[in-house]
């Protein structure tokens, strides 16, 4: 969808005025002036954003919800503190934080990212005249955050590369799997990768692995590897992304030093009960010792704590892939293993734990 | 026994409030409350005027032209500074 205009972004429809959202006036929860006549004076002390302090404008009637989405990953996103402060050592976090607020904390989500506006990264404004959307369009509000991986993956936006079954033939929204109660509530867990699968691809594929399971494959390899190790295609991986200020507009940048399509299988470095399997499909992130260089000197002491090659789940499922056309299309073919030699020298000693040093070997098959 | 010493107690305060407490049927209005029921009020022939509660932040913002010739225009030169996928 094509950026909207300037005005487009402000323009408030009459729906909402008329609605039960719209009986407040906008002083009540944007400050500012409202007996103004100029835009100047009426700003002044304007909040643009006043879900970020949902507890005392959104929370008034959804307490329940806001006070869980208040500790979601999508409103603290832990997950990041965790891999970054993981590679660190506490005197460095304070020059970590800085980077993080100017590069990275955009990502923070409040109640109207989602349900009034779009992100900024596709160019802001209102979803629909200040309504608040229960259902938050995918391509405005979703895939325009994870859109040069999972969005691209799923719509089958890589040149080459089916878009993800579910979407081609079913026509599924992220909401299908990722649901309201998902988003909310990330149930504790510090990392997306924590705690329970949610969702599940079981939720759905409740047969898979059963005993009635006509599929011999699932049985045998049900707890060894994760679905997308036979159901996914190839991914996007991308390395070193190097963050600064610019000296000429002195907005944070980020240069991004190359993306390819990769398909590796490694070891699991994220087992727990319920993600049991030894393998997963595992894409290269675009973390580097010196990603944070312009904030401060080796930043990421220990770097080496955490793999490059991270546990993913792309989003890209088919139900035929290379690798599961046959047993020895994967068993023996080294070429979809993440072996040692594929892997950069200097980033060894990190993946470690998830590199394949055998192969699974060829299967005999009988004539 | 302490205990049926207290409930007596409290059931004898109890006896005593009931007795002074005034019957509902028997209060006689005071006269001035009378009158001033049964007084009748002249109607307005104009309306009264109520002060209007400016807000001027949807009149602004519910009209497209108005916000055209207000809003920031785009700056020039938008290109992103940064480099690759993000």
């Amino acid at each position: 969808m094509a950026p909207l205009e300037p005005w487009e972004k402000a323009l408030v429809s009459t729906s909402f005025i008329e609605s039960e959202h719209g009986q407040a006036s906008c002083s009540t929860c944007h400050l500012g002036d409202a007996r103004a006549k100029d835009k100047e004076t009426a700003h002044v002390n304007l909040v643009a954003t006043p879900d970020e302090i949902a507890q005392k404008t959104c929370g008034n009637c959804h307490q329940e919800i806001v006070t869980t989405n208040a500790t979601s990953l999508h409103s603290t996103q832990r997950g990041y503190f965790q891999v970054l402060y993981t590679r660190s050592i506490p005197e460095d976090h304070p020059a970590l934080d800085e980077a993080f607020g100017n590069h990275c904390a955009s990502c923070h989500t409040t109640c109207g990212d989602c349900h009034i506006s779009q992100p900024n990264s596709v160019g802001g404004g209102f979803l629909d005249g200040h309504n608040m959307v229960k259902t938050p369009p995918m391509t405005r509000t979703c895939t325009a955050c994870h859109g040069s991986r999972v969005g691209n993956e799923y719509m089958g936006k890589n040149e080459g590369y089916p878009g993800d079954v579910h979407f081609r033939q079913g026509r599924m929204n992220c909401i299908a799997c990722h649901d309201g109660q998902s988003m909310h509530d990330s149930e504790g867990a510090n990392h997306r990768y924590e705690g329970g699968q949610s969702p599940a691809c079981k939720d759905c594929h409740q047969q898979v692995g059963k005993i009635n399971d006509t599929i011999a494959q699932h049985q045998i390899h049900q707890d060894k590897l994760s679905c997308q190790t036979c159901h996914s295609i190839s991914y996007t991986s991308c390395d070193s992304c190097h963050l600064s200020i610019s000296e000429s507009s002195g907005n944070p940048i980020f240069k991004t030093a190359a993306t390819y399509s990769t398909f590796f299988i490694g070891k699991n470095n994220r087992q727990s009960e319920e993600r049991p399997y030894e393998y997963t499909v595992l894409r290269h992130i675009p973390v580097d010792p010196n990603n944070f260089d312009y904030y401060g000197e080796n930043l990421l002491p220990n770097f080496d704590l955490l793999p490059t090659w991270a546990y993913a789940t792309p989003h890209n499922i088919q139900r035929v892939t290379p690798q599961n056309q046959s047993c020895n299309a994967c068993h023996g073919n080294a070429e979809i293993f993440l072996t040692a030699d594929k892997v950069k020298p200097e980033e060894l000693e990190a993946n470690l734990n998830i590199i394949v040093d055998q192969v699974p070997p060829e299967v005999p098959v009988t004539p | 026994m302490k205990r049926l010493r207290l409930i007596t107690l409290l059931g004898l305060g109890i006896l005593l409030l009931g007795a002074c407490s005034t019957q509902p049927g028997s209060v006689t209005p005071p006269a001035e409350t009378i009158a001033s029921v049964t007084k009748t009020v002249a109607i307005p022939t104009q309306p009264v005027a109520m002060e209007p509660v400016e807000d001027n932040c949807v009149t602004c913002h519910t009209d497209k032209e108005m916000l055209i010739n207000t809003s920031a225009p785009v700056e020039e030169n938008q290109e992103s500074e940064s480099e690759g996928v993000g």
